[in-house]
Order: structure tokens, then C-alpha cells, then sequence
């Protein structure tokens, strides 16, 4: 008995070293050099930079700091509030009732993630911008017939309230995936009780199902609430018209938009953000250090089952639907609208007779896009694979060893989440031009570095949330059974967690095929990918080509999203 | 004797022509060529330079022209010159030239020709990456390379002014710049660029103050931005606003060649020109080569550049670009010159306080 404690000890202490020594590099290098160049002058890496404190005084003593800060927390607080109702509801709706379609629902509901944030933002921009917005012409349309004569509107998304639309709509999908598996694993008898009680099912989803997923739920609600803060896309293409400056975006005219950059003031107010992100660890290490108590997965007979949604069953599915279509259904339209026009205009009969398939033969002409297509699909195949493995070890080793420092090791891989895209980039650019012995700079391996350092927090989220659902009662009973500690991991451990394990792989699988910031500071003569070249498009002002490529790129993400889906589907039955 | 005389002569003929063989032979094959017309300078370095860009057999180019204007532009040369290879590679925005600036540095990356954008310009200079080449020895105008003789110029934006033809006529648009201070334009009717260019390149023509009153004024008419000029006349050819201050005569040729209902026009009093610039880095691979292309790219290839890159030639009267025949005389335009660019990023941060964009 002692030699297997033993043998536990040293396995765990190992785990530790290896996959703490990964975090380390994968983050604290980038993290110490964006600290580092906020005390510094000058471009990074160049001679003539000094030491000082000026970055972080011109950075808070700046009035404009804090609106920008303040717009900042109500779009990520109005985001995060929105996105995670509608995503408990239907993670709800998915996973434990009855609901007709829920495969085809669940799938979905994960194709809004094949939208680039830039296409989806630029697509709503099209459809409600308050002159020529598609929604808007027909509802004036409507309007008129019953006398209300509007020139412009009704609605504008050019609007703080437009933009917490937006964000709230997008955050949806990763939201899910990170509660969903937390639901799929609940034991049900907890509902039933409710019900048995007398509760309705409202009452028992809000008094028991989501306090016994509040750490999911938690931890989903700090990743997107930080993911919010730092979020580009919709604040550039909606709030700047609109005259409404977020911390990202100001952060954006600091370090890409002026020559020099100004990357010491940018880190400096990056700097901010990592300490705010710290605050909110603080909290979210205190909700689970008592994660026993919310696991829900035990020996004890753990065996889903739905709940009957009776008459409800078509009205919570038009719901589901109705968010699809809100999410897809109408911005994929405009982007396929555009793509057929020479020029973008609103849809209407008159330019019927203009649609073409032009913008498609010139994307295929594009001779780097075969190039772009093959970096693309390593990257693919690739990032997934490394992501998760690194974060199922760092989620393995906080929650389940008692190696000091454990905890530090999750908080640290959730850093990156917090660290805007271009200072990620930026930092690897300056350490690998700088150690020229590891011969990676200019190919796609540094852009998987550097989409694996991004996207770790997810990660580490999705399989830290999952393991805390499984009581480890379950490894006990493996240990006594004679199971080494490999094997108690992947016979027990993983199956356990796998559903949740493969969302994760989905979405990081997505997310890489359409990463732009980290990709485009990577950008060298053989490392295109498809997210770069819909990126110059766009800078080109090729709209119409941008959208003809964005149609094709969400075809392709929305077939690996359905494939996972498929996936993840025989899985859960197999275990 | 009369024999050997001649002996002696069929002899001497022998061997000279035997020298221009093997002369011939050690020029690699290759027939002296005539200097076109676009080279100024002494016939012999000309040739020189041929031979020995030929040598080199390549140049690697960065350039902010896509794959297909640069396709248009590297099958010219190479129609000229089949014995040197162009590379391309896109150098396109900001993010990207300042990659391109630290893989220069650190020595990562090897490349000939770059085009060097305006706000750079400084910082290649102190680190002394171009080399010193004689561009007048090329037929350009004087006006085209810098003063330190490190690049040239090989295309320009025209800066104005365009409105939708579906919603406005040429009688309706602002004929000056202070016109679009006129309140009917207030609202979401003028749509511009988040980075201020147009204002930049006015600046040194009309003064700190005229122009921070101008753009306060211009601010509060509440514009509709977006970055982007392309991005902006898209947005004007599909009618979300009717009238754009700022667009570049480039931008606009890209949506309206695919048949956009838009127009372009030049504001009065002054219209601000910026350039592009190239060089030919101090360590390139291949020097002769580089010269050689950035020279034609200069003067010869101004046309071919102009076609392919949407009307983004040099914009001066007497060029067959479209700007050059748009333009009547110099005395129309503001150029933004050498001695103003180490104050762009200056009047940038100026012109964004302004306009009220920077918050």
C-alpha cells in the first residue's frame, strides 16, 4: 500500500513538472514579455528602448482610459449575462428533456461558431445598419403600410445595445460547449427529487440543476465575461461607427494602428487586463476548492435520463430555432447574397439579374490559397491534438493531485485567454527571430505555438469543468483495483470526460481555422492560412470576394463541427 | 609576297573575329542590348547592369500589390527580361511592414525590393537598410526619388472626394473641402476612413490651426467610420451613406470597374497626394537585378503598375496612369513629401484627437 502511494506521489509530482514546465513556456514567456515591454521605450527588439514608468502613466492617468473601461464592462457584463441565459436554457433543452430534433438542434447550434467574428459582425452590419440594413427595409416596408413613414431604422446596430446583441448571440455556442457536458453528467435523480417535491421544472432547473453546475457555469461565465473584455470584432465594426470605444479597441489604435507602434503603452493596458483576470481567478479558485461537493458523476448509479417536456416539446424547439436563425440563418444569407454580387447592395429583385458566380473563380484563381488550404488543414489536425492533451494534463493535475502549487498551475494556463491576440503574436515573433536554433519562424509550426498557447484556457476550462463533475470515488475504486496511474486515467478518467474532451477538440479545431490576429502577426512567405488571405481580402476592400471565401470557409467548418457532433454523439453512447 | 599579305590578312580576320566569339561567349550569351528609353544614363552601364542582373537571374519582391496585380506586373518585366525570375511577396498593411522591419533586422529574411511605407520611412533610414542607387539615371520625374537617394517612387494615391450617383449629382457634392462642413451633410451622410490619411496628407499645406479647427468641425458632423477606404466606397456603393470625404482614386476604381453606381471628384483648394516607395535593401541577394526591375517598375512600368494595381500609378500630369491624366497640372496638389514624413505619425495622432476618434 505504501509503495502504490508512493508510486502515486512521484506519478503526480511528475505530471507536474512536465506539464508545468509546457505552461511555462507556452505562457509565461509571452506573458514576461508583454510585462517586460511595459516598461519599455521604443520597438521591441531594436536598439535604443529604455526602462520606464511612462507606459503605465500615460496609460491611467488618461481620462479616456476609464470610459473606455467602463464601456468595456457593460458590453462584456450585457454579452456575458446574455449568452449564458440563452445558453443554460438550451444546454438545458439539449441535454435533458425531450425536445424533438435535439441532434440536428445540437448541431445547429454549433455552426454559429464556423462564422468568423469579421464576417458575422460585417453580415449584421449589413442586415440592421439603420439606412440600408436589410431588416430594416422590410420592416420599413411594413412600417408603411400602416402609415409609419421612417427614412432610416427602425432598429440601429451601430449602438452599445447593438453590440451586447451581437456578443451575446456569439458567446452562445462556446458557453454551451463548456456547460454542456456539466449537464449531460448530472446525476438526474437531483431532478427528479425536485419534481417528486412538487417543483415544476423551471423551479427545479433554477433551484437544483443550475446551483449544482454553478462551477461550470461559473467558470464558463469568467471565461466569457474576460473573452468579452477582450473581444475586437464586434466593438471595431460596430462600436467604432458608432462613436463607442472599448478597451480593445483602444488598445487597437495604440499598437496597430500608428507607426511605431506604441507596444509599451499597449502591454501597459494589457497589464490591466491580466490583473483584472486575476481578481476574477481569485473567485472562480474559490468557487471550485470545494469541487466535491458539485461532482455529479459517482459510483452510485449514474444513469442519464430526459425529462418530458409534453406539449412544449415543438415551442422549445421553435425557440432553439429561432436562436439559429438569428445566429446563422440571416447572416449566412447576406455573406451568400454577396458573394453572388459584383458589389455588395441590399437584396432585391433589381440586382437578381446581377448575380454571378465571379467572386468564386477569382478565390480559386488565388494561387496561395492552395497553400493557404494545406497550412490550414495541418493546423486543423494539429492544434486540437496538443491543446487538449496539455490541458487535460494541467486540469488532471489541479484537481486531482496534491502537488503544491497546483492551483497556480490552472490559473496560469488560463492567462493567455486573457492576453489580447496580437501581443501573443508579437511575443513569439520576438523569441523566435530571437533564438534562430529553433528554426520555426516563417512556418505554420510558430502559428501552432502560438494558436495552442490561445487557445489552452479553453482547454484547461472544458476539461477542468468536466473532471470536477466526476467524483473521484470512481479512481479510488481503480486504484484499489490494482489500475496504475496511466491506466486509472485512461480507462476511468477519460472515458468518463470524453463527450466534454471532444466538444473542446471541436471548438479548438474551429477556432484555429478562423484565428486571424495570431496568424497575421505570424505571416511570413510559406505559413499563409485561410484566415490570413480572408483578412487581406477584406483589408483589400473585397468584399464580395471576402464573402465568397467566407461562404466556403464556413461549408468547411460547419462539416467538421457536424462531424464532431456525430462523434461526440457515439461516444456518449459507448460510455 | 602578294600571298603571304593576303595570308597574313585572311589571319588578322581570324582572330578578331575569334575575339568577338569568345567575347560574346564570356558575356554569357548575351547580344548587347540598346538602352531603352527609359534610361538616362551612360549606354555602357546599362549594360553592365544587364549583364550582371541577369547573373543574379532573380529579384525578390515585397510589394502591397495582390497576387494578381503583381502577376499583371512580374509577366511584363519578364517579357522584358525572360532571363530574371520575379518573385513576389505581399507586404500589406501595417502589422506586416513592421514583421517585414524586424525579419530585415534580425537578418530572418532575405529579400531585394520592399516597399517601404511612409511611417517606416524613418526608422529604415536610421538603420541604414537601403542602398544608395542614382534613380535619375532612370527617366523619372525629379520629384520621384528621396532625397537620400535610397528609394523611388512607384505609385501614388490621389486623395478626394466620391458620392453615390443614385443618391447625389455632381451639382449636389461639396465642390471644397469646407463645404462638407455644410449641416446637411451632418449625421451619418459622409462616410469616413478611421485612419485620417486624406487629413495627414493636407496638414503641412494648411497648418496646425485650420486644420485642427477644419477636423473638430468635420468630427462634429458625425460622420459614419470605418477603417478602410475600399471597405468605405463598398459601403457607398451599396447606399448606406451618399457621400465620402477622403477616398482614394484607387479605392474608388476597384468597386466602380465592377460596375458600382458611384463617382469620384477632387475638392478644392488643394488635393493631397501620397506615395509609395521602393528600395533596394543593403544586403539583397541580388542588387543588379533588384535596379534593374525597380528602375523599369519606376518609369516603363508605370502603366502595367497603374492597370494592375486599380489606378494607383503616379498621379502627375504627363504619367499614362489614370491619376496622371485626371490630374492638369502639379500646381493642383498638395504632395507629401520627404520633409514631412517623419512628422505622419505627428499629425496622425492629431488628426485622430481631432476628429474626436481617439477617446
Amino acid at each position: 500500500m505504501f509503495d502504490r502511494n508512493k508510486l502515486r506521489v512521484e506519478w503526480e509530482r511528475g505530471a507536474f513538472i512536465l506539464t508545468g514546465g509546457i505552461v511555462a513556456f507556452l505562457v509565461l514567456v509571452p506573458v514576461g514579455i508583454l510585462v517586460w515591454s511595459s516598461f519599455r521605450t521604443g520597438r521591441p527588439g531594436f536598439p535604443g528602448g529604455t526602462y520606464t514608468l511612462a507606459n503605465y502613466v500615460k496609460a491611467y492617468v488618461d481620462p479616456s482610459t476609464y470610459s473606455c473601461l467602463l464601456n468595456s464592462v457593460l458590453y462584456a457584463t450585457g454579452d456575458s449575462i446574455l449568452s449564458i441565459s440563452i445558453a443554460i436554457t438550451l444546454a438545458w433543452l439539449l441535454e435533458r428533456t425531450n425536445m424533438p430534433f435535439r441532434n440536428l438542434g445540437y448541431a445547429l447550434i454549433l455552426v454559429p461558431m464556423a462564422i468568423p467574428g469579421m464576417l458575422f459582425s460585417i453580415a449584421w452590419s449589413m442586415l440592421l445598419t439603420p439606412s440600408i440594413g436589410f431588416i430594416n427595409i422590410v420592416l420599413r416596408g411594413v412600417l408603411n403600410l400602416f402609415g409609419f413613414n421612417m427614412t432610416e431604422g427602425p432598429f440601429n446596430i451601430y449602438s452599445l445595445p447593438g453590440m451586447v446583441f451581437l456578443g451575446g448571440l456569439r458567446s452562445v455556442p462556446t458557453l454551451l460547449l463548456m456547460i454542456v457536458g456539466a449537464f449531460r453528467m448530472m446525476d438526474p435523480s437531483l431532478e427528479e427529487a425536485a419534481l417528486v417535491a412538487g417543483a415544476g421544472r423551471l423551479t427545479s432547473l433554477r433551484r437544483v440543476v443550475i446551483p449544482v453546475l454553478r462551477p461550470a457555469i461559473f467558470v464558463a461565465f469568467i471565461y466569457v465575461f474576460i473573452g468579452a473584455l477582450e473581444q475586437f470584432e464586434i466593438p471595431a465594426v460596430i462600436g467604432i461607427p458608432a462613436g463607442i470605444f472599448v478597451f480593445s479597441t483602444k488598445i487597437f489604435f495604440e499598437a496597430t494602428a500608428k507607426s511605431p507602434p506604441d507596444f509599451g503603452l499597449t502591454n501597459a493596458y494589457g497589464v490591466a487586463f491580466i490583473i483584472i483576470s486575476i481578481g476574477l481567478l481569485y473567485w472562480y479558485a474559490k468557487a471550485t476548492a470545494r469541487a466535491e461537493r458539485f461532482a455529479t458523476i459517482t459510483g452510485k448509479g449514474y444513469r442519464p435520463r430526459v425529462i418530458d417536456l409534453g406539449s412544449w416539446r415543438y415551442p422549445a424547439f421553435l425557440l432553439l430555432f429561432s436562436y439559429f436563425f438569428l445566429i446563422v440563418v440571416l447572416p449566412v444569407f447576406i455573406l451568400l447574397w454577396n458573394s453572388l454580387m459584383p458589389y455588395y447592395q441590399a437584396p432585391s429583385f433589381k440586382a437578381l439579374s446581377q448575380i454571378s458566380l465571379k467572386n468564386y473563380e477569382f478565390i480559386l484563381k488565388v494561387p496561395r490559397v492552395t497553400l493557404a488550404v494545406k497550412n490550414t488543414l495541418t493546423l486543423v489536425a494539429l492544434t486540437p491534438f496538443v491543446t487538449m492533451f496539455i490541458a487535460f494534463m494541467v486540469s488532471w493535475v489541479a484537481v486531482r493531485s496534491k502537488v503544491k502549487g497546483r492551483r497556480l498551475l490552472d490559473s496560469v494556463a488560463f492567462l493567455p485567454h486573457t492576453m489580447p491576440s496580437v501581443v501573443i503574436g508579437l511575443a513569439l515573433v520576438l523569441v523566435y527571430l530571437n533564438l534562430r536554433f529553433i528554426p520555426i519562424y516563417g512556418t505554420i509550426w510558430i502559428i501552432l505555438i502560438g494558436l495552442v498557447t490561445k487557445y489552452i484556457a479553453y482547454g484547461t476550462r472544458t476539461s477542468t469543468s468536466a473532471i470536477l463533475q466526476v467524483h473521484k470515488e470512481l479512481e479510488e475504486a481503480a486504484d484499489v483495483s490494482g489500475a496504475s496511474p496511466l491506466k486509472k486515467i485512461m480507462q476511468v478518467t477519460l472515458p468518463l470526460i470524453l463527450p466534454a474532451f471532444v466538444n473542446g477538440f471541436i471548438w479548438v479545431a474551429v477556432h484555429s481555422m478562423r484565428e486571424v490576429s495570431i496568424a497575421l502577426m505570424l505571416f511570413s512567405k510559406k505559413n499563409a492560412v485561410i484566415s490570413s488571405i480572408l483578412w487581406e481580402l477584406w483589408q483589400d476592400g473585397r468584399a464580395t470576394e471576402t464573402s465568397a471565401l467566407g461562404v466556403m470557409l464556413i461549408l468547411t467548418l460547419v462539416i467538421i463541427t457536424v462531424s464532431g457532433r456525430i462523434i461526440v454523439r457515439r461516444l456518449s453512447r459507448q460510455y | 609576297m602578294k600571298r603571304r599579305v593576303l595570308h597574313l590578312r585572311w589571319m588578322a580576320f581570324f582572330v578578331v573575329m575569334s575575339c568577338l566569339l569568345i567575347s560574346l561567349s564570356l558575356d554569357n550569351g548575351t547580344a548587347i542590348a540598346a538602352a531603352p528609353d527609359w534610361w538616362k544614363g551612360p549606354a555602357q552601364e546599362y549594360d553592365q547592369l544587364l549583364k550582371n542582373a541577369e547573373k543574379e537571374g532573380k529579384v525578390i519582391w515585397y510589394d502591397s500589390a495582390d497576387e494578381e496585380g503583381a502577376t499583371m506586373i512580374t509577366e511584363a518585366f519578364n517579357k522584358l527580361y525572360p532571363k530574371i525570375k520575379v518573385e513576389h511577396m505581399r507586404a500589406h498593411g501595417l502589422d506586416s511592414r513592421e514583421t517585414i522591419l524586424r525579419e530585415i533586422h534580425s537578418g530572418a529574411t532575405k529579400m531585394d525590393v520592399l516597399e517601404v511605407s511612409d511611417e517606416l520611412q524613418t526608422t529604415y533610414a536610421e538603420l541604414k537598410l537601403f542602398k544608395k542607387v542614382d534613380w535619375l539615371k532612370f527617366r523619372v520625374d525629379p520629384i520621384m526619388p528621396s532625397k537620400d537617394g535610397t528609394q523611388v517612387k512607384v505609385g501614388g494615391s490621389l486623395h478626394g472626394a466620391a458620392y453615390n450617383t443614385g443618391k447625389l449629382s455632381l451639382q449636389d457634392v461639396p465642390k471644397t473641402w469646407e463645404e462638407f462642413l455644410d449641416p446637411k451633410w451632418k449625421e451619418r451622410k459622409i462616410g469616413m476612413d478611421t485612419r485620417p490619411k486624406t487629413w495627414v496628407g493636407l496638414w503641412p499645406a494648411w497648418g496646425d490651426k485650420k486644420m485642427t479647427e477644419f477636423l473638430n468641425k468635420l468630427g462634429q458632423q458625425k460622420p459614419l467610420y470605418k477603417r478602410g477606404t475600399t471597405a468605405l466606397v463598398q459601403s457607398l456603393a451599396a447606399g448606406e451613406f451618399p457621400l465620402m470625404a477622403g477616398a482614394t482614386f484607387d479605392s474608388y476604381n476597384k468597386v466602380k470597374s465592377k460596375g458600382a453606381p458611384i463617382d469620384f471628384y477632387l475638392p478644392k483648394p488643394m488635393v493631397p497626394v501620397t506615395f509609395e516607395r521602393e528600395g533596394v535593401l543593403s544586403n539583397a541577394p541580388n542588387p543588379n537585378a533588384a535596379t534593374l526591375f525597380l528602375g523599369w517598375l519606376a518609369t516603363a512600368g508605370q502603366e502595367i503598375r497603374d492597370k494592375a494595381t486599380n489606378g494607383e500609378g503616379i498621379p502627375l500630369p504627363g504619367y499614362n496612369t489614370g491619376g496622371g491624366r485626371l490630374v492638369k497640372s502639379k500646381d493642383q496638389l498638395f504632395i507629401f513629401d520627404d520633409e514631412w514624413l517623419s512628422k505622419k505619425s505627428e499629425f496622425t495622432e492629431k488628426a485622430t484627437i481631432a476628429l474626436g476618434l481617439k477617446k
